[in-house]
């Protein structure tokens, strides 16, 4: 890496320091692992990305001119772009909550600038709301649907249950629900925010429920839940489906990095199933085997070692050795952010404070610009001020 | 670079575990690249897809005469500028006194860093060559013959625009400094 040129006074010193922040940058790795979900299939010839590419260089003049009048005509008419701000919320009265709903035709437009008015519902209240895309909304009693600061739909409190239609290549619908954010191309699903528990049930199709680095994919008939607040990854809690739907059991601890096909792999979805089982000695058994060997599955079973040791042996030490372990073996890892959180959340759970600051203070300076700083800095804090 | 044609005949063969290598190699530098050269953070994840997926359709005629990472950067490079000059495109067409004001992007929450976003900024003054030139020397630490060949241009030019972009640069920043 080349040091800037000789910059002598202050400016020039800041800049360099800048600039020093960008070659430092980490990105958001949220979006480096949806960009690999989508292109991991290419070798095998499966799972083509959702979105078609455009070509890198226009082939021909004729291209060219097409192209370019196809986006003035988008650009043009802004009004078929599809956002995700509200159009219209129509609120079914408390007296025909039991009839059907009614039905949503076209209204006023709310422009995307604007702010929305949260759309809440009392007792034996239900509403229906259209969102621009052609999403509909389903309110249930004593429920609250607002829009977050990034203008996506939020769960406040209550029941929801969402239609999407297919969305535009390269677009996605997305709703937030306390710390998570569901993300989806075009489904039905149900979120519940309830007593401090977010719920998420899939009538129809594939969602994905992030939480900072962390996701879980969910198909039809897959319910899932997770807290509200805290480090702690979110518990599995199962849902009663409607009858006939299958259900499926998931949890974070599948997906993390979960995107093995190769034949490494095979222990390492073999070592998972054994958990799932309830057999986590078998299972990590299988991931000290797996991690001995190398590539993305020996890295993924080095870093799932200190979650079963955590959570299905209850051995958080062990856990904490596991993770340092992964670390001093993957110091760059995919995830090095992961393990670097889950030894200082369970440091800050044992009280190890001393140990737990000074893992606090090394992940906000090795990721200054994590989207998981506050978070890590409301901890050290709680920790710092600990008796 | 023998390691990155290895990784590369392994790709070719259909090896998944080679391909996921490659990506997590290359996946920072891409996102970090076309952060740099200001596609904004709502387009970035699908500006990303279009390399990997270029790179993977490329890999077949990939012949090693550069290095693995020179090509991925020259594709990138390509692809952010074709997205700047789609960018600029929609900023002219805003301008009509008939269009619907562009919405305001949204910074990328995960880059909240004050001086991010200030560099953006003033790399934002550049014009896309000297910008892409400085970014490439600066940032992500080619040489000047690597950035030659991912720009398609002489030497010389590249050591011309890095000198004007570094002094544009500074001038920016001392204006904002005052």
């Amino acid at each position: 890496m080349k040091s800037p040129t000789h910059r002598t006074d202050e400016t020039d010193r800041w800049l360099s320091e800048i600039i020093e922040a960008a070659r430092r940058r980490i990105g958001d790795e949220v979006a480096r692992r949806r960009v690999w979900a989508r292109v991991e299939g290419l070798p095998a010839g499966k799972d083509q990305p959702r979105r078609r590419a455009r070509t890198l260089a226009l082939p021909a003049l004729t291209g060219a001119l097409v192209a370019i009048g196809v986006v003035a005509i988008l650009w043009l008419v802004p009004a078929t772009r599809p956002t995700h701000a509200p159009v219209v919320a129509k609120r079914a009265p408390s007296a025909t909550a039991s009839v059907p709903q009614p039905r949503i035709d076209a209204a006023r437009v709310v422009s995307p600038g604007a702010s929305a008015a949260p759309v809440r519902t009392g007792r034996g209240e239900k509403a229906r709301v259209a969102l621009v895309g052609g999403v509909g909304v389903e309110l249930d009693a004593d429920s609250v649907l607002s829009w977050d600061a990034e203008r996506r739909p939020l769960v406040e409190r209550g029941q929801a249950r969402f239609e999407v239609p297919h969305q535009a290549p390269g677009s996605r619908f997305a709703v937030s629900a306390g710390p998570y954010v569901i993300t989806v191309v075009g489904t039905k699903f149900h979120v519940g925010v309830v007593d401090d528990r977010v719920s998420i049930a899939v009538e129809e199709g594939v969602v994905e429920v992030w939480r900072g680095a962390r996701s879980v994919r969910l198909v039809e008939g897959d319910s899932w839940a997770g807290p509200m607040r805290g480090l702690a990854p979110p518990a599995v809690q199962h849902r009663p489906l409607a009858a006939g739907v299958s259900s499926r059991r998931v949890s974070l601890a599948e997906t993390p990095a979960s995107v093995d096909s190769g034949p490494a792999s095979k222990e390492l979805a073999e070592a998972r199933s054994a958990l799932k089982e309830g057999r986590p000695d078998d299972a990590l058994a299988m991931l000290s085997h797996c991690a001995k060997g190398a590539g993305p599955a020996a890295e993924n079973a080095a870093y799932e070692m200190g979650r079963v040791l955590r959570e299905g042996l209850h051995r958080p030490r062990a856990a904490i050795a596991a993770w340092g372990a992964y670390r001093t073996r993957f110091p760059d890892g995919l995830l090095r952010a992961e393990a670097d959180l889950s030894i200082l959340e369970t440091l800050a759970k044992l009280g190890d404070n001393a140990a737990a600051l000074a893992e606090a203070e090394a992940f906000l300076t090795r990721y200054p610009s994590s989207e998981r700083r506050d978070e890590v800095a409301r901890l050290a804090g709680r920790v710092r001020g600990a008796p | 670079m023998a390691e990155d044609h290895a990784l590369v005949e392994r790709v070719r063969k259909g090896d998944t575990l080679a391909w996921r290598t490659l990506y997590e190699r290359y996946s920072q530098p891409v996102f970090r690249f076309v952060s740099a050269l200001g596609v904004p953070p709502e387009e970035r994840e699908d500006a990303a897809q279009d390399v990997f997926l270029a790179v993977y359709r490329g890999l077949k005629s990939f012949r090693g005469e550069a290095q693995l990472s020179t090509w991925i950067y020259r594709i990138a490079a390509r692809h952010a500028s074709h997205l700047g000059r789609r960018r600029r495109m929609r900023s002219f067409l805003t301008l009509l006194p008939w269009h619907e004001a562009e919405p305001e992007a949204q910074p990328d929450p995960a880059e909240k860093a004050s001086e991010l976003r200030l560099l953006d900024q003033l790399l934002a003054k550049l014009s896309p060559k000297k910008r892409m030139v400085l970014v490439l020397f600066e940032i992500e630490g080619l040489g000047v013959n690597e950035i030659a060949d991912v720009m398609g241009c002489p030497p010389n030019t590249v050591w011309s625009r890095l000198r004007h972009a570094r002094a544009e640069l500074v001038k920016a920043a001392r204006r904002i400094a005052r």
